[in-house]
């Protein structure tokens, strides 16, 4: 695996939060993330200046209050998980290793710049440049950004 | 359908009424109806405004009680609260109250500032708290009180005061609304109730008595592990608490259509925590043994006490329906960002192999509705 990659697979088995996470970032993959480009798009322009987005690897991500992130069928939700703040995590599920291990692990892959969100299924590490306050002209560069 | 059941379901038709417009009061709605059903009383806690009384009030409104609200001070008379000596009897040499409307003849009472009273208050209300019963001069009476709802901005300081407080079971902590449902706040606040009666009296006493004979043994296992783990988090129940907690549970189970208690109905013992620090740590201490916690008629207290999937599925379930069901012609803006919110509840809670069955199909429909442009 080549840590300068930007997505990356990870073998890490998965367990349900007692509690889910509060989210604050929702990451659409492949024809998720065009379904979530759109969704962004018929946005009040707002509504979506209280979004932030990054696009990644085939991935658009969007971040922001709970209640101002959009939803889409097959986007995933990702929160901060205190024990883990540098990663954005999945808000219903955690890694069955302790979170302070998985975040190190992650970050010795992943030194640099940007965020990196964990999903669990499929099973991907994305990384994606620091997020940028969204507005029309900067969804529109996002979507042309995402790469397949 | 059984009488209870009947019952039950123009309560649950009573408590949505109640419920309408309220916000982030849903739990304290359902708590008015455990405590009725158990014959405890509740003590509400949080600042002036945040709807404690409007919540008893709606509940009292939803089956007809006879309800009595009064807010206590330093100063308020006794006859203020049981009603003034009866003069005529007084020339006679008798001592006697004239109750009519007054709290001894209440079926729900909502008692604000309610430790600011004055002792003469204080232990004539104990007495009708703990027995029902008012007795003044040579007035004995039984009465028909149901539940005394008595709010305070704080839990009071003092042994005496402690004492009183102690004679509510119950214990809810409320807060204002915060920011993300002011929009809701203001929108809901702007009507004006008007739900009639969907339930009555009658209902809640069928109930109380089917409560009473709900089974616990399966049960009483694991309400004392739930004592012991509260132990081990440094939260002590008084062996009265602890007892009395079972009739909660019992009022859980048959408003829950159990006639058997099941691991479903111990989150009251949540409720029965006198603070709401203390009511944190239950929580967290009895995460795993509340899990299985979800409720009919009582979703929204057996979540908040539990915080478990299941209460929190079928609230999620109730919520899509509500939604589902406005519809209406033209769905506006508005209403596909309450959809959506819902929706987002769902997946960012619940990993897609862990919904349980009924959430999974309210999803579905919310897909649906949202992907078909509605």
């Amino acid at each position: 695996m080549d840590p300068r990659d930007d997505q990356a697979w990870v073998a890490v088995a998965w367990r349900e939060r007692a509690m889910p996470l509060a989210p604050s970032a929702a990451i659409g993959l492949g024809p998720v993330a065009d379904a979530l480009g759109e969704r962004l798009d018929r946005m009040e322009e707002d509504a979506l200046r209280q979004l932030e987005g990054a696009a990644g690897q085939d991935a658009l991500l969007v971040l922001g209050p709970t209640d101002r992130l959009p939803w889409v069928d097959g986007v995933i939700y990702l929160g901060r998980d205190p024990r883990a703040p540098s990663l954005l995590v999945p808000t219903a599920v955690e890694p069955a290793v302790h979170p302070v291990l998985f975040e190190s692990a992650i970050a010795r892959q992943f030194a640099g710049p940007g965020l990196v969100a964990v999903v669990d299924s499929p099973p991907r590490l994305v990384r994606v440049e620091a997020p940028r306050a969204l507005d029309r002209r900067r969804l529109a560069a996002l979507r042309g950004e995402v790469r397949r | 359908m059984s009488t209870a059941m009947e019952a039950a379901e123009r309560l649950r038709g009573a408590l949505d009424d109640a419920r309408r417009g309220l916000i982030e009061r849903d739990a304290l709605v359902e708590l008015v109806a455990l405590g009725a059903v158990a014959s405890e009383h509740l003590l509400v806690i949080g600042p002036p405004g945040t709807a404690k009384s409007e919540a008893v009030r709606r509940v009292s409104r939803g089956i007809e009680a006879s309800y009595f609200e009064y807010l206590l001070g330093r100063f308020t008379e006794p006859s203020e609260i049981f009603g003034p000596i009866d003069l005529r009897r007084l020339r006679e040499g008798v001592v006697e109250t004239e109750t009519r409307g007054m709290l001894p003849e209440a079926e729900i009472a909502f008692l604000d500032e309610v430790f600011l009273g004055s002792t003469a208050i204080l232990n004539a209300l104990l007495a009708l708290l703990n027995e029902r019963v008012f007795r003044r001069g040579h007035t004995s009476i039984a009465c028909p009180l149901r539940i005394c709802v008595g709010a305070s901005n704080s839990l009071p300081e003092g042994e005496g005061l402690a004492a009183f407080a102690d004679r509510f079971l119950l214990r809810a902590f409320v807060e204002p609304v915060g920011d993300p449902q002011l929009e809701e706040l203001l929108t809901g606040g702007w009507g004006e109730s008007v739900a009639g009666r969907r339930a009555s009296v009658r209902d809640l006493d069928v109930l109380s008595t089917q409560a009473r004979e709900i089974d616990l043994n399966a049960v009483r296992p694991r309400l004392a592990e739930a004592v012991r783990r509260l132990r081990q988090a440094g939260v002590m129940l008084s062996d009265r608490r602890v007892v009395k907690t079972q009739k909660l549970v019992a009022a859980a189970a048959v408003l829950g259509g159990r006639m058997v208690a099941s691991e479903a109905d111990l989150w009251p013992i949540v409720y029965a925590v006198p603070t709401a620090a203390a009511q944190a740590t239950a929580r967290e201490a009895l995460r795993e043994l509340l899990a299985p916690s979800h409720s009919a008629l009582l979703g929204a207290a057996a979540e908040e006490a539990s915080q478990g999937p299941l209460a929190r599925a079928a609230r999620l379930v109730r919520a899509g329906r509500e939604l589902l069901g406005s519809r209406g012609g033209a769905p506006s803006d508005a209403w596909r960002l309450r959809l959506e919110g819902v929706a987002r509840e769902v997946d960012a809670g619940f990993a897609p192999d862990r919904r349980p069955a009924e959430l999974e199909a309210m999803r579905a429909e919310i897909a649906r509705a949202l992907g078909d442009g509605s």
